[in-house]
């Protein structure tokens, strides 16, 4: 088994139970270096900060201050996390929202909650 | 005088003209034409006369009042005649006129024949006498002809229409050629004629014309009087002269001449003036049995006589003088032939007629009359004297050859003689009693001894009343006394001197006896002396009468021993006749002195006379006259005298034979030439009467296309009266249904003039019933910026309708339709416009449009409301889906047994829960998302991409799906509601399998008449459609316990399926599979819709 653990992931959701089982399920694909911002807002001065972006965001779509959509455009204009690969997870599947993500190049899929190792798996694939 | 004739115009309704107006058929064009050119204030009346059949209520006042500002009235008993008033007469009665009122009376009954326009005429020219118009219009029949010559009789004015503008020309035609027309116009140019007729001075003239005034006018009168004689041969100079003026008078009113001396121009110029005026002096009105009881009193008394006394073999003499158009003449002849009749006596009648005027001849002589006669003749004489053709009656000819008709002037041509019976009435009382004498003298003169005359009512014999006695002093019967013949001859002047004037004649008369009598006692003197010195001499005159005498002459000249004449040649001795008479013609024919041989005169002695005849002129009146005188010659030259004077004789007889033989020469070429011209004349008539004969055989085939005629108009008469009746009903329904449509509604005509409208509609725009045919811009209207003029000038130009909401001042809307008046024809023709109050309906909208607006956002809030409850309760549940997952994993020690079962129970409730909300968040998106834009979809990649989500559950079954889409490889949908649908049917497919049958699933598209086709078919356990089969697509609805079945997907499927005009079908039987049709509308037929329905 490859391990994960260089991997950094973000996860950008104002749930807390979402995140302990985000959390639950990432470690338990390898990954442990996860950091969690509750909005948009947050996720921005974040990122502002750190050197490199992250690998992996997962991204909520409903959250307060600022949603999931505002966070991808501003992030872009800012170039924040261009590199990164977005993979939104949310409750909502409500197809406007599927299209809207479609501009944003980096967003790779979009994933329903919960979050589960199969899942993780499939994220994984991309690296 | 003045005050006289005052008193007069105030008994006479003001002394205004009334107008009676008749007509017939094609009469109401002309009476609307007439009326639209008569101005308001005339001052004229009007009295329209129609011939209305008796079953029909006319509705002339209403017809009229469109065509007339003047008040228009229907006739009632005892209406006042009224300035600027139109009258009409009612269907089923006559009228008259009495001091300017009009009074109905019944009709005949309904055979008889019934001429209203003459029995107005006639009672209105009694009453208004000159101040009656009478205008004859349109029609058949020849109504009207006889009140209008009572009309002319006193003075009226007559019009007739132009036959050439009347329908009908039968009416104006007759009154045309009895020549009794004084204008012949067109209907639109009568009331300017008219009115300029009545202003004209010399017509308003009510007074009856001053002696004074006739003496000044003299002169201009005579040479109009001597004109008319020489360009016309009709000598009126001793016709009454007021009669005469008035006459004049008259023609210049027509013809708008100012002044006598510029009529005497006019009439000088005029081609047919000179006739028109001679024409109205004659008018005579006359009928047959006029003045009944006279006729009926001659008839007993006179005219039974002759017949009994008259023996037989010898002829009954008559003489009609003045006998105009001949009705008298054949009254006589009836009254005569019947007392033959009843008398069982067989005599000759003759009955000379004549008149000076020859067309009155004329007519007579043709001996046909109108059916008019009916009223006068009573019926048994009309059938047995006059045979009926067509609208005309006709002398018979036992009847007809008893009449001569011939031109005479009884003023001057011989009259005839032996005559029982001499009828001069109605002609006296037109000539100055100086030449009436003269006339009653020779009709006198014509008469036998015991004849009688018959005159008319308001005439007298004057100074002839001596010789006659008097048989009915009323009726003016006479019977001839003497037995002479008696002729005055100091009034018998020969009236042939032209050149000089009146006052001239007067001196003549002046002269003759005034000279005798101013110097009579000179004359007396004179006598006296002569007596004695003078021989016996005679002067006579040019007819050889004896006018004066002197010495003894009563030795030559003796009275006469029968009838008294003065007649010299009669008076004087036998012996001296032959002489006497060459004497007289030699001098005439020398007009020198002549003196006769020698002749022997045997009286007591015997004389030698001469007889010397001298000429001589009286040198003021240039009347002739010759001296004669009778001188003795001397005793001596006795025996040879007397043998000179025997010789002498015997030479005067010859010449005497010799100068008669010369004159029965004479006379016989004369008469030669007489007999000659009697036979062209003969000849000439023959010619007329083959003429005659002929005319009359195409007046016959006419009267036979008039018959045919008039039977087929009374058919389209009836059929117009049912058309009439008809169309009467259909407006009343009219009416009745567009004021019960309680629209306001205005009908346009094509200048913008009001045709119609509904009551409703007064509030809105000011207009009353008195209002119609008037311009509609002259109204005001309660609407705000509402150009109406513009709106339906528009809708007339374009033809289209125009519908707009229009507001009035104080805030109430209608709504304005404006539509164009389209005819059967398909004209366009007006506008139409209708206001309906819709200020309801607009508050009713105002209130549901906020109602819907409010609806609107409450929908969208509780949308909103509900998709985010949803949304944000799944969360949650996935959480704790999650967590009990993460239990499971990792904590199954944790659970003890005790808490298995709750912890187990818990799982269920999540897991329901999370299915629930889950499905309701199905619902809410998909119903959110029910407006996506429908796209080409190959269904082959859909169903990959189903597939791909459902095929671990498929694989877990052993499914085995099949498809085939090349029947229609694309559909017409929105992407991801087919995604949905598909995974919908072929998830229930392999969940309704049969249990231990894995299941097979048949998926293939077709395309049929507008839909796309897809089918899914399974081998499942099939539905019981009999009894869920409503149920089947209903929301939470499930059949199979044992599923883990939503329930949802059918009935989403189906709403998303219809919300795309699509729809959905199912075949199913219990335990033999299920297959669900679903029907795509084909992308041809979406292309046409828009989305929103």
């Amino acid at each position: 088994m490859e391990t994960y653990s260089h991997l950094k992931v973000l996860l950008i959701e104002d749930d807390g139970v979402t995140n302990y089982l985000s959390k639950i399920e990432l470690n338990s694909c390898g990954l442990t270096n996860i950091s969690v911002t509750e909005n948009g807002q947050e996720a921005i001065e974040y990122l502002k900060k750190e050197e490199t972006p992250p690998d992996i965001i997962l991204l909520d779509l409903n959250m307060p201050i600022m949603g999931g959509i505002e966070f991808l455009q501003k992030s872009y204009e800012m170039e924040l996390c261009i590199p990164s690969r977005i993979f939104i997870l949310t409750s909502s599947i409500r197809p406007e929202d599927k299209i809207k993500i479609h501009e944003f190049d980096n967003v790779k899929d979009y994933l329903e909650k919960p979050l589960t190792s199969l899942k993780v798996e499939n994220i994984l694939k991309n690296f | 005088m003045e005050k006289q004739t005052e008193k007069k115009r105030n008994i006479e309704s003001l002394g205004k003209y009334v107008v009676a107006i008749g007509a017939s058929a094609g009469g109401l064009d002309a009476i609307n034409d007439f009326f639209e050119n008569v101005p308001l204030k005339t001052n004229l009346s009007f009295v329209l006369i129609q011939h209305l059949s008796p079953d029909y209520k006319s509705m002339m006042p209403e017809l009229l009042a469109k065509h007339t500002k003047l008040k228009v009235s229907k006739i009632t008993d005892a209406t006042a005649v009224q300035p600027n008033c139109v009258y009409t007469i009612p269907a089923d009665k006559n009228v008259t006129i009495l001091k300017g009122k009009l009074y109905l009376e019944d009709r005949g009954k309904p055979k008889t024949l019934n001429l209203p326009i003459n029995i107005f005429l006639k009672s209105l020219a009694e009453d208004q006498k000159k101040r009656a118009i009478a205008v004859i219009l349109s029609g058949t029949g020849s109504d009207g002809t006889l009140g209008v010559e009572s009309i002319k009789e006193q003075g009226g004015m007559v019009i007739a229409q132009d036959p050439q503008t009347a329908a009908f020309d039968s009416m104006p035609k007759s009154i045309i050629t009895t020549g009794l027309a004084d204008f012949i116009l067109s209907p639109p140019e009568m009331p300017e004629t008219i009115t300029n007729y009545v202003k004209h001075p010399y017509v308003k003239q009510l007074d009856p014309v001053d002696d004074d005034l006739i003496d000044s006018l003299a002169d201009i009168l005579h040479q109009i009087l001597d004109f008319l004689y020489q360009k016309i041969n009709m000598d009126f100079r001793n016709y009454k002269k007021a009669t005469l003026i008035r006459r004049i008078e008259r023609r210049m009113g027509i013809n708008n001449i100012l002044s006598k001396g510029q009529y005497l121009k006019f009439l000088k110029t005029s081609d047919e003036e000179a006739t028109l005026l001679s024409n109205d002096i004659l008018i005579g009105v006359t009928g047959f049995f006029r003045d009944r009881k006279a006729f009926e009193l001659l008839d007993e008394k006179v005219l039974s006589v002759l017949v009994k006394n008259k023996e037989p073999g010898k002829e009954l003499r008559v003489w009609v003088a003045g006998c105009s158009s001949g009705q008298e003449v054949y009254t006589l002849g009836i009254l005569l032939k019947e007392q033959c009749r009843k008398q069982n006596k067989e005599i000759t009648i003759k009955i000379f007629a004549t008149d000076i005027d020859q067309r009155a001849i004329n007519k007579a002589s043709k001996g046909v009359y109108s059916e008019a006669i009916e009223q006068e003749v009573p019926s048994e004489l009309l059938h047995r004297y006059f045979s009926k053709a067509e609208d005309q009656y006709h002398i018979k000819k036992e009847l007809r050859e008893l009449a001569i008709f011939a031109r005479h002037d009884i003023s001057r041509d011989p009259p005839f003689n032996n005559i029982d019976l001499a009828t001069c009435r109605n002609l006296l009382i037109y000539i100055e009693p100086l030449l009436q004498e003269k006339i009653i003298a020779l009709i006198h003169f014509s008469l036998v001894e015991k004849g009688y005359l018959f005159l008319g009512i308001s005439e007298s014999l004057n100074a002839y009343s001596k010789v006659f006695h008097e048989i009915d002093k009323k009726h003016k019967i006479f019977q001839n006394q003497s037995v002479n013949r008696v002729i005055d001859i100091n009034r018998l002047f020969p009236f042939d001197q032209m050149k000089k004037p009146k006052k001239e004649e007067q001196k003549i008369e002046e002269n003759s006896p005034r000279v005798i009598s101013k110097s009579k006692i000179l004359a007396n003197f004179k006598d006296a002396l002569l007596d004695d010195l003078v021989p016996p001499t005679v002067i006579i005159n040019s007819n050889q009468e004896v006018v004066h005498v002197a010495g003894e002459i009563d030795k030559y000249l003796k009275l006469p021993k029968k009838q008294l004449t003065l007649n010299v040649l009669k008076m004087v001795d036998e012996q001296l006749y032959v002489t006497l008479s060459n004497t007289i013609s030699k001098v005439r024919s020398n007009k020198n002195k002549t003196i006769s041989p020698v002749i022997i005169f045997e009286s007591e002695t015997s004389i030698l006379l001469n007889i010397i005849a001298k000429p001589y002129t009286e040198t003021i009146s240039r009347v002739e006259y010759y001296i004669i005188s009778f001188i003795e010659a001397k005793q001596s030259h006795k025996t040879q005298s007397n043998s000179r004077a025997k010789t002498a004789l015997s030479n005067e007889k010859n010449e005497h034979i010799k100068r008669l033989e010369e004159e029965i020469k004479e006379t016989k070429d004369y008469l030669q030439s007489t007999v000659e011209e009697l036979e062209t004349s003969n000849e000439e008539l023959q010619a007329t009467n083959e003429e005659l004969m002929a005319a009359n055989e195409e007046l016959q085939s006419s009267n036979e296309e008039l018959q045919s005629v008039n039977e087929e108009l009374y058919t389209v008469n009836n059929e117009f009266q049912d058309k009439i009746s008809e169309m009467t009903e259909l407006n009343d329904d009219l009416n009745n249904f567009i004021q019960s449509t309680r629209i306001a509604t205005l009908f346009l005509d094509e200048n913008l003039c009001i045709k119609r409208y509904t009551n409703i509609i007064t509030p809105l725009i000011k207009i009353s019933s008195n209002d119609l045919g008037r311009y509609i811009g002259d109204f005001t209207h309660v609407f705000k910026s509402f150009d109406m003029i513009a709106v339906t000038q528009d809708v007339l130009n374009n033809f289209e309708k125009i519908e707009r909401e229009v507001a009035t001042n104080e805030g109430k809307i209608y709504l304005m339709q404006a539509l164009p008046y389209v005819t059967s024809k398909k004209e366009v023709r007006g506008v139409v416009i209708t206001f309906v109050d819709i200020n309801e309906l607009k508050k009713i909208e105002t209130v549901l449009k906020k109602q819907t607006e409010e609806l609107e956002i409450n929908n969208k809030e509780l949308e909103q409301f509900a998709y985010l409850a949803a949304h944000d309760l799944k969360a949650p549940i996935t959480n704790l889906k999650a967590l009990t997952g993460l239990i499971d994993k990792n904590g199954n020690d944790f659970i003890n047994k005790n808490n298995s079962i709750p912890y187990g129970k818990l799982k269920e409730v999540i897991l329901r829960m999370e299915r629930t909300i889950g499905i309701l968040n199905e619902v809410i998106t998909i119903k959110k998302n029910l407006d996506l834009r429908p796209e080409a979809i190959n269904l082959d990649e859909a169903f990959k991409e189903v597939m791909v989500s459902i095929e671990d559950q498929a694989t877990s079954v052993k499914a085995k799906i099949k498809t085939n889409f090349i029947g229609c490889p694309e559909v017409y949908f929105p992407a991801i509601h087919l995604n949905s649908i598909l995974q919908n049917l072929i998830t229930n497919a392999i969940k309704y399998k049969k249990a231990n049958v894995a299941p097979v699933i048949e998926i293939y598209s077709e395309k049929d008449s507008g839909y796309d086709k897809l089918y899914v078919s399974d081998n499942g356990r099939g539905i019981d459609l009999e009894s869920y089969g409503s149920k089947l697509f209903g929301l939470f609805q499930r059949f199979h316990l044992d599923t883990a079945g939503k329930g949802i997907g059918l009935h989403i499927t189906k709403s998303i399926i219809e919300r795309y005009n699509g729809y959905i079908e199912v075949k199913s039987k219990k335990g033999e599979g299920t297959t669900f049709i679903v029907y795509f509308k084909n992308k041809n037929t979406w292309k046409n819709k828009h989305l929103n329905n």
